[in-house]
């Protein structure tokens, strides 16, 4: 165990010895997003969340922006992290942009997983003749626009909060520091390498079954880019979740982790 | 979808938007004022996604920022959004949002104030920003390029110019021997001023972190005492160290508390004229964790508006009785004072021409 990267990564692990799931966020916040979904598998899991690197609580001191402005740098890092962890056959959950992430990982080194769990994907979000990813440069220069803006602001969501859910008391938790308060030139450069990035080139070298969740009325990622997705990642299921909007595992923890279950039990030996 | 009751009609024509929605960003009420800022029939907005009223690259920072902040914190404030007018006019605004869990499922509560005048000045700041970590990224590699790529020559030939006067290469003629020491107190010279240079944008950038520490003042004093050992017979001033010998220590950083002594010390020497006197004292300050450094001088005074710019960087002022043929960078009182402030200090002068000045070091009292 490289303790070290662990750290690095804000790498924590909980749950049972075997069989892990690594939970990976998408872009905007930090592992805190999985709160809802991650201790649900920690009776017969082991459960692993991280923190990209400048993001959440990761080392933001040693990112080197060069390093990330493709989507190479942080599946990089991915297997860095599931090296140190020494994964064999693990599975990959990875919201949004953490979809194609985990696939780029899972080309560098096809033991770490033997299954992918896509929340949300897209290979691609701009716009390229027939294919439809649902966005233009102008969206991304306004994100970032916007980005920038909140960055003037952001300083006050520093004091820590307690969570406010009252249908899970359980989870009445405070909320850690820098809660989606990433710094501005981490964040620029995750929104430049996921909106700018392109990897429909890579799914067909994708050496694992995966699962891609859709939700209905994602802006984010719209059904024709689930179904593009099906179409050419091999050994990919498709299900449609109820769910609407792009973070169903925050808004529809109950129906997103039954999804993953019935998956994952789909393959148990 | 049903369209929410009529609204109070305090809220719908406050000075301020209102928009309420879902947690699938479906609209369900939103007030005049609103309406009538983005253009758009009231009746025509309940059932709208909210991704319909931003501005590009905003649905995506709907879902990826304001919806998880929502969700986690159950609210969100000041956070600053652009919307789009139904003719397409950009409308940025700061919003304060709240989310309500209620039977029905949730709702968010939004009130929008525009700042079209505020953004603007936001934008120069961002501009401002940008260009001030840009120009202090470029002065950190030109330090860093003139640290290696000047002083590596400038040191071979101050070397060679050494070699050459210790007859290393045959005895030099006493004409090639003036000219050769020319050479070589030139080369140190720059050195000297290149050095300065440096040390200064170093401490101005804050580059270089002080080391702090308990330094006993009896052992720094002496330290620069015996290096200024002959200046004084040079330039005919009577130096002499007031105070008692005493445990006194301040917490500072031994190299720069050194520097700023040699400082004080070595400019009172060069503006006391003959016949004249400088002395060292410290005493406690009024606050009591402090200690205050004084160096005096019978010098030609500084003029009361001249007293703020002497710590300006390249500025000098009022030489009297100044060794002829030596220049300055104007830098050491501003070095000085820069590493005061990095120890926590202060760097002071008190002053009445034709009488004296006095320079005062603060620092923080380690006893």
């Amino acid at each position: 165990m490289d303790n070290a990267i662990l750290r690095r990564f804000n790498v924590r692990a909980s749950g049972q010895v075997a069989p892990t799931l690594v939970f990976a966020h998408g872009f905007g916040c930090d592992q805190q997003m999985w709160r809802f979904v991650a201790p649900r598998f920690e009776s017969d899991h082991r459960v692993v969340l991280f923190d990209y690197l400048g993001m959440g609580g990761s080392d933001l001191a040693s990112y080197d922006p060069g390093r990330y402005g493709a989507l190479d740098g942080y599946a990089d890092d991915v297997v860095a992290i599931g090296e140190a962890l020494e994964l064999r056959g693990a599975v990959f959950v990875g919201h949004s942009v953490s979809g194609m992430i985990g696939a780029l990982a899972a080309i560098r080194n096809p033991g770490l997983f033997s299954r992918l769990v896509m929340i949300g994907p897209s290979p691609c979000y701009l716009e390229d003749g027939d294919y439809h990813g649902g966005f233009t440069r102008p969206d991304l220069k306004g994100l970032v626009e916007m980005m920038r803006h909140n960055d003037l602001g952001w300083a006050h969501y520093l004091a820590p909060v307690a969570m406010q859910n009252p249908d899970q008391p359980e989870l009445a938790v405070e909320l850690r520091e820098s809660f989606c308060a990433t710094d501005a030139t981490v964040a620029q450069r995750f929104a430049e390498a996921t909106f700018f990035g392109d990897n429909r080139a890579d799914l067909a070298r994708v050496p694992v079954p995966s699962l891609i969740l859709q939700c209905s009325n994602d802006s984010i990622a719209p059904d024709a880019v689930g179904e593009y997705l099906h179409a050419h990642l091999p050994g990919s299921r498709l299900h449609k979740l109820e769910a609407s909007g792009h973070c169903p595992h925050m808004s529809h923890p109950d129906e997103t982790t039954a999804a993953i279950r019935d998956y994952l039990s789909d393959f148990a030996a | 979808m049903t369209y929410a009751p009529a609204m109070d009609v305090q809220l719908d024509e406050a000075p301020c938007g209102y928009v309420s929605f879902d947690d699938a960003g479906r609209i369900v009420a939103a007030n005049a004022t609103l309406a009538r800022w983005l253009g758009r029939p009231q009746a025509s907005m309940a059932g709208m996604s909210m991704d319909a009223l931003y501005a590009p690259g905003g649905a995506i920072f709907h879902q990826t920022h304001f919806v998880p902040l929502l969700k986690l914190r159950g609210e969100a404030s000041e956070l600053y959004v652009s919307l789009r007018a139904a003719n397409g006019d950009a409308l940025p605004v700061l919003a304060n949002a709240c989310r309500h869990e209620l039977p029905g499922g949730a709702r968010t509560d939004c009130v929008l104030v525009p700042m079209r005048q505020r953004h603007h000045f936001e934008q120069a700041l961002i501009r401002a920003r940008e260009a001030a970590e840009a120009a202090r990224d470029a002065k950190a590699r030109f330090l860093s390029m003139m640290a290696h790529e000047i002083r590596t020559p400038l040191s071979a030939m101050i070397g060679l110019a050494h070699v050459l006067l210790q007859d290393l290469h045959g005895p030099l003629a006493p004409e090639q021997r003036e000219d050769v020491e020319l050479i070589r107190k030139a080369g140190t010279d720059i050195d000297r001023l290149i050095g300065e240079i440096l040390r200064y944008a170093r401490a101005e950038s804050g580059q270089d972190t002080a080391a702090l520490q308990a330094v006993p003042l009896d052992d720094a004093f002496a330290a620069v005492e015996s290096i200024l050992h002959n200046r004084w017979q040079e330039a005919g001033v009577h130096y002499e160290r007031r105070c008692a010998p005493s445990t006194c220590a301040v917490q500072a950083d031994p190299m720069r508390l050194h520097q700023i002594l040699l400082n004080l010390l070595a400019n009172a020497a060069n503006h006391t004229p003959p016949g004249g006197r400088v002395s060292l004292d410290y005493a406690v300050a009024a606050n009591p964790d402090r200690v205050r450094i004084d160096v005096c001088d019978t010098g030609c005074g500084i003029a009361p508006d001249q007293r703020a710019r002497v710590f300006e960087p390249f500025v000098q002022i009022g030489r009297v009785g100044r060794p002829a043929g030596s220049r300055g960078t104007g830098l050491g009182l501003a070095i000085s004072r820069e590493f005061a402030l990095a120890m926590r200090g202060t760097l002071e002068v008190d002053s009445t021409p034709g009488e004296g000045s006095v320079f005062s070091l603060t620092l923080p009292s380690a006893t």
